[in-house]
C-alpha cells in the first residue's frame, strides 16, 4: 500500500509542480505595463520601417 | 479508506491535467489593444521580410553561350515595393491607433493580395495566408 502511494506520488509530483508553477505564473507573473507595450510596439514598427527603407534605398524606383 | 484514497488520487490526476493547459499571458486591463497590435505588427513584419527575402532570390533562364544567363528576382521589385509600402503604412497606423489592429492588419493583407502582379501572387500567397491565420488567432489565443 505504501509502495503504491510512493509510486503514485512519483508520477503525480511533476504534474502537480507544473500546475502550481503555471498557476503562479498566471496569477503572480508580471504583466507588461502600457508604457512597456508602447515601447515594444514603437520598436517593432521602427524595425519594419528601417527594413523597408533599407530595401527601397537599395532598389530605387525606376523613372516612370 | 480505499474509497478515500481512490478519490484522492483521482483528484490529483484531474487537477494536474487541468493545470497542464496552455499558459495564458497576463495582461493588465486596458493594455490588450496595444498587445494585440504588437502581435499584428510582428505578423505583418514577417510578410515584409518574406517579400524582401524572395526578392533576393535570383531565378535565371538557361544560358546560351556566349551570352550570360538572364536572371530576375523570384518576387519582382514592383511587387516587393508594394508589400513594403503597404506593410510600413499599416505598421505606422497600428502604432498610432492600436485599437483598430484587426481591421488595419486585415485590410493591409487584402491590399497586398489585390495589388500584387499576377505572376507574383502565388509567391506571396502562403505568407499572407499565414499572417491572416496569426491575426485571426491573436485575440483568441493571446
Amino acid at each position: 500500500m505504501i509502495a503504491l502511494i510512493l509510486q503514485l506520488a512519483q508520477v503525480l509530483a511533476p504534474m502537480i509542480i507544473t500546475a502550481y508553477e503555471d498557476h503562479k505564473a498566471g496569477n503572480n507573473g508580471a504583466a507588461p505595463t502600457q508604457d512597456e507595450l508602447n515601447v515594444a510596439l514603437a520598436a517593432a514598427v521602427s524595425r519594419i520601417v528601417a527594413e523597408g527603407e533599407a530595401w527601397k534605398a537599395a532598389h530605387p524606383k525606376p523613372p516612370a | 479508506m480505499k474509497r478515500f484514497w481512490c478519490a484522492f488520487v483521482l483528484a490529483f490526476v484531474l487537477g494536474g491535467s487541468l493545470g497542464c493547459g496552455s499558459r495564458a499571458v497576463p495582461l493588465l486591463p486596458g493594455t490588450e489593444p496595444t498587445y494585440y497590435a504588437l502581435k499584428a505588427v510582428v505578423a505583418l513584419g514577417t510578410v515584409q521580410s518574406a517579400a524582401i527575402g524572395l526578392n533576393g532570390i535570383p531565378v535565371c533562364a538557361e544560358a546560351v553561350p556566349p551570352a550570360p544567363p538572364v536572371c530576375h528576382p523570384l518576387l519582382s521589385d514592383a511587387s516587393t515595393r508594394i508589400v513594403v509600402e503597404i506593410v510600413t503604412d499599416s505598421a505606422l497606423t497600428l502604432k498610432a491607433t492600436p485599437a483598430g489592429w484587426q481591421a488595419s492588419a486585415t485590410a493591409a493583407l487584402d491590399r497586398i493580395d489585390a495589388r500584387l502582379d499576377a505572376a507574383d501572387k502565388p509567391q506571396m500567397k502562403v505568407y499572407t495566408a499565414a499572417a491572416r491565420g496569426v491575426i485571426a488567432l491573436i485575440g483568441v489565443n493571446p
